[in-house]
């Protein structure tokens, strides 16, 4: 009796020969040049337009889906010409290869497919998924590739969104809300901070105002500090840690010239040294929203 | 000039009129915004010579101090208050809006008098986001692009009838709607040049031969060409109509289009965009704006090496044949 195994195998070397490999080369090369220079020219075109950048960048993982997907068809149905029979041998085949060998390799690639019909995240956004945080600069049928803050080009597996939530900033657009927290002594004078915070963010070069995206600032009281969270918009959430810092160091320069200080308790015997009172303007808290 | 120019704005001035005349019982304060050199202070001037009698003028300078405004407008005995340039009343920089807060608390202190303010939009589109401006403004007039006409009226004023001759600068010879043209495809590594045909399609042609419309003339389509380059704004306007003539001659070919293909660095075009959100404003006060975020001489030379600012005695100004560009990268940038 012959083995089952065996012959699927047979069955599908037998559609294999030098020509038909070459064909199926030939394509693939195609379509991944092709499929480059295609998100090359988007990506230069994304750039060109600032406000809608992240909307057109969008459209690179589809299309490299979309391209892809005919590739397999095209081998299938014209190259291969596989007919149902060598299908069910094939499946049998790569259902055992994807069983024992590549599982994880194939929940990548569907959870690649889920990211482009479900759209979690997009291009452009910026995103924190598991332990990675970044720009997504690509999704790729594997994975999805991120820019850290340090710069650091991260590849986070498609099957992490199975397993892990995803937060995202930006959900498709260009803008993104910013909350800078600072801290302040108990003693200080909470509106006056309020105001300056509130200032500094609409006076920054990097903040987005319109009816839809307006500033919030919060004051929160602790037994030990006095807490003035501001939350606005970023016009371009490449400029995320550039607007906050722009916040933090405004304020508190202004801070310094109204007399309000930074919380005792967190650098106990500060003052007792500095009698001027004064803290350095240039001091950084980004606290809670710190990365 | 100023008589031509104001009639292009009749029914502004109508308006402005009519809402001061109702303001017996209660007044009501008026707000007139534009985008640079559109005229808005020639406007005003206009609206304070029909209230002679009953107004004073305020202009806000573009220097350095402007703290004099409270005690000044305090003095002021008569009923309506005029203000030229309001938006040189704030700086972009934490504690940069008391001067503003202060005219805003006098307006609505000041219940018996009637103020009438002039605003750069860019300012006032701003200032509406962060401190609601309008609230105070119940009566707002933003001067509206002028048309073709008008146009025509102000650049035409200083010239008899048939001084200026107008030619359509067109080649002779028959247009046909499809030409056969060839671009040269150069092969360096070969030394040589290929000539690739391809077809030229002449739509306007086409529309206007399927049009009923009668053809335009030369002087229509100067005017309305001069009123495409410049947006409608009358001193670019000018400007483009003194580069275009030739002797007492008008080439619609040859007319001035205010071109820039200069791309700036964010920090740069910010810079530009302040001042063209104050239209003139004095390098001190700028530097006092920017603090020590960004290099303020670099982006300053480069403005002027690109030719979108000027600086005559410390004063910088935006240059109006660079203000659409500036406004179109701002937008793009997403700072307006």
């Amino acid at each position: 009796m012959a083995n089952p195994s065996s012959n699927a195998a047979e069955t599908l070397l037998s559609l294999f020969n030098i020509e038909v490999i070459l064909q199926i080369i030939f394509l693939l090369v195609f379509s991944y040049v092709f499929v480059r220079i295609l998100i090359f020219f988007i990506l230069r075109l994304s750039e060109r337009f600032d406000k809608y950048r992240v909307q057109i960048r969008m459209i690179s993982p589809i299309i490299k889906i979309t391209v892809y997907v005919l590739v397999l068809y095209l081998i299938a149905s014209s190259i291969l010409a596989i007919s149902t029979s060598q299908l069910v041998a094939f499946s049998a085949v790569a259902g055992a290869i994807i069983g024992f060998g590549l599982k994880d390799l194939f929940s990548d690639l569907v959870g690649g497919i889920v990211i482009i019909l479900e759209h979690p995240y997009h291009v452009g956004d910026q995103i924190e998924m598991g332990d990675y945080y970044g720009e997504v600069v690509d999704i790729g049928l594997r994975s999805t590739v991120l820019r850290t803050p340090d710069d650091n080009t991260v590849s986070a597996p498609n099957s992490l969104i199975f397993t892990e939530s995803v937060a995202s900033g930006n959900y498709g657009s260009a803008e993104m809300m910013i909350v800078t927290d600072m801290f302040m002594d108990p003693k200080s004078d909470a509106y006056l901070a309020m105001r300056i915070a509130e200032e500094a963010a609409f006076t920054s070069k990097y903040i987005l105002l319109d009816e839809d995206h307006r500033i919030t600032v919060l004051l929160n009281e602790f037994p030990s500090h006095l807490r003035v969270r501001v939350k606005a918009y970023v016009n371009d959430l490449r400029y995320e840690f550039k607007f906050r810092s722009d916040i933090t160091r405004r304020s508190w320069k202004a801070f310094s010239e109204h007399g309000i200080k930074a919380p005792e308790a967190f650098f106990p015997g500060h003052y007792e040294r500095d009698s001027t009172g004064g803290r350095s303007s240039g001091r950084s808290t980004g606290g809670s929203s710190d990365r | 000039m100023p008589g031509d120019f104001v009639a292009g704005y009749t029914e502004e001035t109508e308006k402005v009129v009519d809402a001061i005349r109702k303001s017996g019982i209660e007044p009501v304060n008026i707000a007139i915004f534009s985008e640079p050199f559109a005229g808005k202070t020639t406007f005003l001037n206009h609206i304070y010579a029909i209230f002679r009698g009953r107004g004073a003028r305020i202009s806000i300078s573009h220097s350095d101090d402007i703290s004099y405004l409270k005690q000044h407008l305090k003095d002021i005995r008569e009923s309506i208050i005029f203000i030229d340039d309001c938006h040189l009343l704030y700086d972009r920089k934490v504690d940069g809006f008391e001067e503003l807060k202060g005219l805003l608390d006098f307006i609505g202190e000041s219940t018996e008098k009637i103020f009438i303010t002039s605003w750069n939009i860019f300012s006032w589109n701003y200032l509406n986001k962060t401190h609601h401006i309008e609230k105070h403004f119940p009566c707002r007039i933003e001067l509206p692009e002028f048309g073709v006409e008008q146009i025509r009226s102000v650049l035409l004023a200083p010239y008899i009838s048939g001084d200026i001759l107008f030619e359509s600068g067109e080649k002779n010879g028959i247009e046909h709607v499809l030409e056969f043209k060839s671009y040269t495809l150069n092969l360096k590594r070969m030394d040589k040049n290929i000539n690739i045909p391809y077809p030229n399609f002449h739509y306007n042609l086409l529309k206007e031969k399927l049009s009923f419309k009668k053809k335009a003339t030369p002087d229509e389509v100067a005017f309305t060409k001069i009123k495409e380059n410049s947006s409608g704004n009358i001193l670019l306007s000018k400007i483009i109509w003194e580069k275009s003539l030739q002797g007492s001659t008008i080439r619609v070919t040859d007319i001035y289009s205010p071109s820039y293909e200069v791309k700036l660095e964010y920090d740069t075009l910010f810079i530009g965009f302040l001042i063209l959100s104050m239209g003139n404003i004095s390098k001190k006060r700028l530097e006092s704006t920017i603090g020590d975020e960004i290099d303020i001489t670099r982006s300053l030379s480069l403005l002027l090496e690109h030719k979108i600012i000027r600086i005559k005695d410390g004063i910088c100004s935006i240059r109006p044949e660079a203000m659409h560009h500036i406004e179109s990268l701002a937008r793009n940038r997403r700072l307006l």
